[in-house]
């Protein structure tokens, strides 16, 4: 139990952190906190399991919208809305991981398929009144727990730090049970991994849930924190790389990595947007793809593998 | 509103739009087929050949069509630096470095354009940009007509070049086995840098063709990369035949569906499709032959 209570005690260390912190400080912290809980959700069928998608926009997407739907149709509070988005994006990583991994795709065609669906979901909610079509919906300023609005924006940091608290914990009992070694097994060998009599496609359809669930809790935290979201900004493929990206940049094969790059990059993505104040707005995705294509050549075990083989280093 | 007498118009456009789509799939399948690397940046190439084609016209003065002479070689150039710096390294690497180092190009690309040109449309005006030739109830942009042919003649030029030529044999052996075309003395190497040069290379033709009826912004290329790889996937990865016929079928669903439904709605037929092509026929239409 000895992780748990590392992430218990880390978990309760940045909860006394937030407080301490400006308001912009806060900001980041909610930042940094909901694109690494996409990114560690990422990460469990891209990295633990080894299927890449290029598509996790969706099932973010699918939360945000159908917490948010439920709460300006039907007044349904936003913390019963977290459970809907979660049920909703697992639902979808199985659909998802079903069809497709049942015929057996993968690598570049698993990409592929993931990207057309939440391209495809993209246009649909375009096009789709109900859900304010491509202007997107808005959600009144009401502050109150119950609309999971929260009066200040320390509220949002306990917010997002429990979503990632909960990710983080979801991961590392995978990484104990049985089901990480059906992970790992897939990721390095999937013919000798079904050799051994491991389900193949049942155990990507599982990461395929697992992944989709947990990135979908993020859409409504993310959707009550701005009181706005449109088809590009939560199903957009510039979320999906994001994802992708940070999982990348700080490490595919551990399991904290992509918070690692999500710590690193999106304090850097802010920091860079103040600088610039508004000019030349692709400059920080420049330097995103610039970073990626670094990690790819010289470290591909991202900044976490840099990390831990300078700490080795440094026993030695 | 009857549609019926505006279909033979959407077919006319559908054809011409899916000779574009046609040789844009092509160089892409060419790149895979090849060099089994699937290239997420090849949309943005075509972009920086369309904004090459801009600058030329708005800096020197020049027609799309004159600028050709120098928007060719720089795309080509770009390409050959391209295979030199980021894909030769990458060659032998997981299929999901590949992806990510091309998606990272893809990144660059996109967003230096953002940056240098902003996400400003810019038309590029031709002379040929007014003429419209007349086919009884079909109207058809002279300038789409020339880019559409010419496309469908290259594609049919590169199957040509790789069936009949000592280098097209070179290429062709690279593709089928590195290692034994190593030994029978193929620079492997260099038959991967003519085949990215030639794949990527060709957009440099086309999009000069295109500029005269098309809008130019940072976004285009990711649009047609999209639309290669559904091609691609409809007429089998790495065939030329496949290519030229999922080009048209996109391109005639695109223009069918957009006159039936309007709007946005088509695209979520075309990507239907894809995931459709996807999930139950992976191989493509012409099954797992190779051009």
């Amino acid at each position: 139990m000895k992780p748990m209570l590392l992430l218990a005690l880390a978990v309760a260390l940045l909860a006394g952190l937030a407080p301490l912190l400006s308001i912009y400080g806060q900001h980041i912290f909610v930042l940094v906190a909901l694109y690494g809980s996409v990114a560690l959700a990422w990460n469990i069928l891209g990295g633990m399991a080894g299927q890449m998608s290029l598509g996790h926009a969706l099932f973010v997407g699918a939360g945000a919208y159908v917490s948010t739907a439920l709460y300006l149709k039907y007044s349904v509070s936003p913390w019963i809305g977290l459970v809907f988005a979660a049920a909703i994006g697992g639902a979808l990583g199985a659909l998802m991981g079903y069809t497709v991994f049942r015929r057996k795709l993968s690598g570049v065609y698993f990409a592929l398929v993931t990207l057309a669906l939440a391209e495809m979901a993209l246009h649909i909610v375009s096009n789709v009144g109900f859900l304010g079509a491509a202007n997107g919906l808005s959600i009144p300023s009401k502050p109150d727990f119950a609309n999971f609005q929260f009066g200040s924006k320390l509220g949002f940091c306990y917010a997002a730090l429990g979503i990632l608290a909960l990710v983080s914990g979801v991961i590392l009992a995978i990484d104990r049970s049985r089901l990480g070694y059906v992970f790992l097994a897939i990721r390095e060998n999937e013919r000798a991994a079904a050799a051994l009599g491991i389900d193949v496609v049942q155990g990507k359809v599982i990461a395929a849930a697992i992944s989709g669930a947990l990135a979908a809790l993020v859409g409504p935290v993310y959707a009550n924190y701005v009181l706005f979201i449109d088809p590009e900004s939560v199903l957009g493929v510039p979320l999906s790389i994001d994802a992708l990206l940070f999982s990348f940049v700080g490490g595919l094969g551990s399991l904290f990595g992509p918070l690692l790059g999500a710590i690193v990059l999106v304090p850097l993505t802010e920091l860079l947007r103040s600088l610039l104040g508004g000019k030349l707005a692709g400059v920080h995705l420049i330097v995103y793809g610039v970073l990626l294509i670094l990690v790819m050549r010289f470290a591909p075990q991202g900044l976490w593998g840099l990390l831990t083989t300078a700490i080795a280093r440094r026993k030695k | 509103m009857d549609l019926l007498p505006l279909l033979p118009q959407a077919l006319a456009d559908g054809i011409l739009l899916g000779g574009v789509y046609a040789i844009v799939a092509v160089g892409l399948t060419m790149t895979f087929g090849v060099l089994r690397i699937v290239n997420f940046a090849h949309g943005d190439f075509l972009a920086v050949g369309l904004y090459l084609t801009y600058l030329g016209a708005a800096l020197l003065g020049l027609d799309p069509y004159l600028s050709l002479v120098l928007v060719l070689p720089l795309v080509t150039l770009a390409a050959a630096f391209t295979y030199k710096l980021l894909v030769a390294p990458v060659i032998k690497a997981p299929e999901h470095n590949q992806i990510v180092v091309t998606l990272g190009l893809s990144l660059i690309l996109q967003n230096a354009m953002l940056v240098f040109f902003t996400a400003d449309l810019h038309a590029i005006p031709s002379v040929l940009s007014g003429h419209v030739v007349r086919f009884g109830n079909v109207f058809i942009q002279a300038a789409a007509l020339i880019a559409s042919a010419v496309s469908i003649a290259l594609c049919l030029g590169l199957y040509w070049f790789l069936r009949s030529t000592e280098f097209g044999r070179l290429i062709r052996a690279s593709a089928q086995d590195r290692d034994a075309a190593l030994m029978c003395g193929v620079n492997v190497d260099r038959m991967y840098l003519l085949a990215f040069c030639i794949g990527v290379g060709s957009l440099g033709l086309v999009a000069p063709l295109i500029a005269p009826f098309n809008y130019v912004s940072p976004s285009v290329g990711s649009n047609f990369t999209l639309t290669a790889f559904i091609v691609v996937v409809l007429g089998s990865m790495g065939n030329f035949a496949g290519a030229l016929i999922g080009g048209f079928i996109i391109g005639i669903v695109e223009a069918v569906g957009g006159l039936l439904t309007g709007g946005s709605i088509n695209f979520i037929i075309t990507y239907a499709i894809f995931i459709l092509f996807l999930l139950f026929k992976p191989e493509g239409l012409l099954g797992g032959r190779r051009a």
